[in-house]
């Protein structure tokens, strides 16, 4: 399938209040796999750590998203993908940030990022294009995030799965990805998109492609979209028209 | 170490980290990280980890990122030990 989109997009969000993740800022192990120096000592100087930590995942597990979409075999070594120094800074300096915007970097590779919080979740952006310009153009990437408030095994999944066709079904394996589905279907009518559009994830070679948008059989390759789920919390980004970008 | 002594180590590694107890009951070597067992990728560090400590060995990024099931895991492991 031929791209023809200017930038890549990719999404994250994290459940703050999700039991297995607190107080991971005490895991050392879990710190010196993950982060680079600097990074662990914003944390550990924070006086919120556990949401500096989460957000600087949330940050890195964005902006994989958005360049594996640019370079399809790309390894998550998470490291690699670090904050640069000013917006750590900045990270550092705000004691309870409600908005951030930054660059995180790749190789010679800047991806711009923008980090909302949402007290009980993270949520971030990321967004890397082919001309490694700066990124300006927040307003023009749409986005939903959601707490669900359902319990996964008490929703009956099977009603939910009418709403999809047979090849969106080949890559939904559980229920939160149901209803992260669910929901970024019904985002896409709120802007106006073809009832009838697919959310489509390829397998490939036993694993998942990013998603895409298909309507009949036609691929909308100029369309940027990207899921994520975390606990009760769903989340959805789309990007599309980037010609007026 | 034998393969299955290996498995059965991975198995007990894994278990905290997944809440869906069916599958569990019935995992095997191609029961998937993601779609089956529904491991998050921050849950996934936390099970490579836990392997390195259990076997003594490095999982460099690039065999992490190869790991889709428990099987890739178990070979991984036969691998280095």
């Amino acid at each position: 399938m031929k791209r023809r989109t200017l930038l890549h997009l990719g999404n994250d969000i994290v459940d703050l209040l999700s039991p297995d993740i607190q107080q991971k800022y005490l895991d050392q192990r879990f710190l010196q796999r993950v982060f680079t120096a600097q990074e662990i000592t914003t944390i550990q100087n924070h006086t919120n750590k556990n949401q500096v930590l989460w957000a600087i995942w949330a940050a890195k597990e964005a902006a994989y998203k958005a360049c594996q979409k640019q370079f399809p075999a790309l390894i998550f070594a998470h490291q690699k993908f670090f904050l640069n120094n000013s917006t750590l800074i900045s990270l550092a300096q705000s004691k309870e940030f409600k908005e951030l915007t930054g660059t995180l970097i790749y190789q010679n590779y800047t991806i711009n990022i923008k980090l909302q919080n949402y007290s009980d979740a993270i949520h971030c952006l990321a967004v890397i294009n082919d001309l490694q310009l700066p990124f300006k153009n927040w307003e023009k990437i749409h986005y939903s995030v959601l707490e669900t408030y359902l319990q996964p095994n008490n929703t009956n999944p099977l009603n939910l799965k009418k709403y999809f066709s047979e090849q969106e079904l080949m890559s939904i394996f559980s229920t939160e990805s149901l209803l992260t589905r669910l929901h970024a279907k019904q985002f896409l009518q709120t802007l106006g998109f073809d009832p009838c559009i697919e959310i489509i994830r390829p397998v490939q070679f036993n694993h998942l492609d990013p998603p895409h948008l298909v309507i009949g059989n036609q691929v909308l390759t100029d369309c940027e979209i990207s899921l994520s789920h975390d606990g009760q919390w769903v989340a959805v980004a789309v990007c599309y028209n980037q010609a007026n970008l | 170490m034998e393969e299955s002594a290996v498995f059965a180590k991975v198995v007990s590694l894994v278990t905290p980290f997944c809440k869906n107890a069916e599958v569990l009951n019935n995992i095997n070597e191609k029961t998937r990280f993601f779609e089956d067992l529904n491991v998050n990728s921050s849950r996934m560090v936390d099970i490579v980890l836990a392997v390195e400590d259990e076997f003594g060995i490095e999982v460099d990024d690039e065999s992490l990122n190869r790991i889709r099931c428990v099987g890739d895991t178990v070979k991984l492991i036969m691998e280095k030990i």
